[in-house]
């Protein structure tokens, strides 16, 4: 006969060292506050933010953010994309304290022709210790 | 990142950007829902900067607002207009440049007389532009023969009309389109129930002895920086009937660029029916001058509260000074006096002393338009008495000593710097009515001017110009109008040309001779002969009055002289030198003898 400890799974209560809202502004369906995200995730979020911020584009402070849509107008090759990992990683260290990056991977997908870069950052994150996160975003021209 | 404190109360009380940034994060660490504020790729973070952007935004504009509210720190041309608006100032607009000149033509006269209308061209070439004088009123041309000739003022600038309906509604103001107008040339004619023929309204500047039947126009700057007219309300002026047409004729300047035209060619044909015989001829009897910009925000600034303490009205010394400036713009000092204080005393005047712009002495012209205008504002009992103002030269001779070791200037460089030092001074304490010169102050002027300059001697003499007629007795007054000094032991008739003098002139010839004037420290001015190495009384022709500063040349003549003038020296009693009245003191580059010992410390 199972044991009344069967049921109940411990679970310790997950400890919040970041938190934000969300970029869209989006309620919690539940309580009908502005939903939240934390942790690795608003890290995520933030760095999301940050890449596709172009530089000057902020109030008062042009040096936050990333030159990767500039870069999207060069020749698609091993040299662009060595110039993108550099630009991650240089925007990253300057604007995210929070994080370490580990590994910067760029690829263009399956066909040359997509357009597309595939950016996959491996980050580790102060204050959450020995795990390692990914954050996947694509990068395309929209004009 | 922001300081650590935690605040219960939002501070936004910061003006600039980060300040206000930074007054958010402080308020967001009294919470624990969303902690990542402080980060800049944050959506709360981004969200705090619009926050911040927007109350610096909203601070910035009210600084604006507040700022232009008052005429103290107003810096857009309309709020200064609107200010001065209700100060019942009107801002100076730019003035046209005027010129003198005699035309001669030689014509038929078959329909004589000629008439030149008013608009009629001239033009003329200034640095290389071409720049249209015309004439400032119609002018009837006759003559019994077949030579004509007429004399005009002519101004930089063309005339041109705007046309306003006059209509129903209340309060019309009419725009004058240009604004380059000088509004000095504002003529308006109105003419009413389609009549061909039109009343001139002439302008008012102040509402006393107006009538409903007053044909008068009102001028004031409008909210867009334009000037515009207005018309009375049938109690304070007459006011057009309905749809009467309102042609408001005025003239357009350049400015400042119409200044300095010196020859000029007729661009229209006087007889205006192909009448002329040969070409016009023109002399030019004055060139072109008095043009000024329009009236700078500054001046504004500064005149506009006080012509409001003046009410157009010239009381105390202050009201000339203030009045006579704000209406002439070329006017550069006035200095005004009691006619109580000038020998002998001339009571019920005051006298006016004014030195203009780019012009040595006063023009008669000139005299009569300040008279005319200062007379319509003094006390009924005050006659205003415009003079010339009267220069004191100032001679400064200097001994610079500087040290080596702590420059690598030449004695050349410092010679300069030493000479522009005393130009600086010259342009900022003196050359004004009312100045003083402060020996001190001079010397420390050159002190300062170079690190490298330890300590100076300077001396200053004052001199006067004169002009004597060559070859003729007569008798020259020269009035210093300081005490001069007078401890100098009596010269004998010949003596060594090292022995100091309070009098002296430059040289000139008598009796074949090279010769100066001197003083014999017991009040005789006479004529001595000059060598390098001592002077020989030749004889007396005047005394001078050390305590009055007075020299009265009786039966003075000379053979000759170099250039224009001679100079006559006097050393002051006192060191500091005061102008008072009319005198203004000058520094002439000229005048200025700089020494210069190196040393090594």
């Amino acid at each position: 006969m199972p044991s009344r400890a069967d049921f109940y799974t411990i679970e310790q209560k997950k400890v919040e060292t970041y938190s934000d809202f969300l970029t869209d502004l989006d309620m919690n369906p539940l309580t009908g506050y502005l939903a939240r995200v934390i942790n690795e995730e608003s890290v995520k979020q933030s760095l999301k933010s940050l890449l596709l911020t172009q530089r000057t584009e902020r109030f008062f402070q042009p040096w936050i953010g990333s030159k990767l849509n500039g870069m999207l107008f060069e020749l698609n090759g091993p040299v662009l994309n060595m110039n993108l990992e550099n630009e991650i990683k240089m925007t990253i260290e300057n604007c995210e304290p929070r994080v370490a990056v580990v590994k910067i991977v760029i690829s263009n997908g399956q066909d040359f022709d997509e357009n597309n870069i595939y950016v996959t950052v491996v980050f580790s994150i102060n204050n959450i210790p020995h795990q390692t996160f990914d954050f996947d975003f694509t990068l395309n021209r929209i004009r | 990142m922001a300081n650590n404190s935690l605040s219960s109360s939002l501070n936004l009380t910061q003006l600039d950007f980060f300040g206000l940034k930074n007054s958010f994060k402080s308020y967001l660490r009294g919470q624990a829902i969303f902690k990542d504020y402080d980060f800049d790729g944050a959506a709360f973070n981004i969200l705090l900067e619009e926050l911040a952007y927007n109350t610096y935004k909203n601070a910035f504009m009210t600084n604006m607002l507040f700022s232009e509210g008052f005429i103290d720190s107003a810096q857009l041309r309309t709020s200064l207009f609107s200010h001065s608006k209700e100060l019942n100032y009107l801002p100076r607009s730019v003035r046209s440049a005027k010129a003198k000149v005699a035309v001669t033509f030689e014509a038929t006269g078959e329909t004589q007389p000629y008439i030149i209308v008013k608009g009629s061209m001239f033009s003329t070439l200034i640095k290389s532009k071409s720049y249209t004088f015309t004439t400032p009123e119609t002018l009837i041309v006759a003559s019994a023969n077949t030579t004509f000739n007429f004399t005009t003022d002519i101004y930089e600038g063309i005339y041109i009309d705007d046309s306003y309906v006059f209509q129903s509604q209340p309060n019309q103001r009419f725009k004058l389109t240009n604004k380059n107008v000088d509004t000095q040339s504002i003529s308006i004619v109105v003419y009413e129930d389609g009549s061909q023929i039109g009343d001139i309204y002439k302008i008012s500047p102040t509402l006393l002895d107006l009538t409903e039947l007053s044909k008068v126009f009102f001028l004031q700057t409008s909210e867009t920086g334009q000037y515009e007219i207005y018309f009375g309300d049938n109690v304070l002026g007459r006011q057009p009937k309905l749809n009467a047409t309102i042609v408001i004729n005025y003239r357009i300047s350049a400015g400042l660029k119409g200044n300095g035209a010196r020859v000029f060619s007729v661009d229209f044909d006087p007889t205006v029916r192909n009448e002329l015989t040969s070409t016009p001829r023109l002399t030019v009897i004055e060139p072109s001058k008095n043009a000024s910009e329009e009236e700078t925000n500054e001046s504004i600034r500064y005149y506009a509260p006080r012509a409001f303490q003046v009410q157009e009205r010239a009381v105390t010394a202050t009201d000339y000074e203030i009045s006579l400036k704000t209406e002439f713009p070329e006017i550069n000092a006035v200095s005004v006096y009691g006619g109580e204080l000038v020998d002998p005393p001339q009571f019920g005047k005051v006298f006016v002393a004014i030195d203009i712009s780019d012009v040595e002495g006063l023009p008669e012209a000139k005299k009569t338009d300040y008279f005319n205008f200062l007379k319509r504002r003094s006390p009924f009992s005050i006659d205003p008495v415009i003079v010339e103002p009267k220069i004191t030269y100032l001679s400064v001779s200097t001994l610079v000593r500087y040290n080596l070791n702590v420059t690598t200037n030449t004695i050349n460089r410092i010679k300069t710097i030493v000479m522009s030092a005393i130009i600086d001074y010259n342009t900022n304490f003196l050359n004004d009515f009312q100045s003083t010169l402060r020996l001190s102050q001079l010397a420390k002027q050159i002190d300062n001017s170079d690190i490298s300059i330890i300590s100076n001697i300077t001396n200053v003499a004052m001199y006067k110009k004169i002009s004597p007629t060559r070859g003729i007795l007569q008798n020259i007054v020269i009035n210093f109008d300081v005490a001069l000094l007078d401890t100098i032991p009596n010269q004998q008739d010949q003596y060594s040309a090292t022995d100091q003098k309070t009098i002296y002139s430059s040289l000139f010839k008598y009796n074949g001779a090279t010769c100066m004037l001197e003083d014999d420290s017991n009040g005789t001015i006479r004529i001595v002969k000059f060598t390098q190495s001592e002077r020989v009384k030749v004889k007396d022709v005047g005394t001078v009055n050390y305590s009055t500063g007075v020299i009265s040349l009786v039966n003075f003549s000379l053979d000759d002289y170099d250039g224009s003038f001679l100079k006559v020296y006097a050393i002051p009693e006192d060191k500091d030198i005061a102008s008072t009245k009319n005198i203004i003191l000058q520094v002439e580059p000229s005048e200025i003898t700089i020494n210069v010992e190196a040393l090594r410390l």
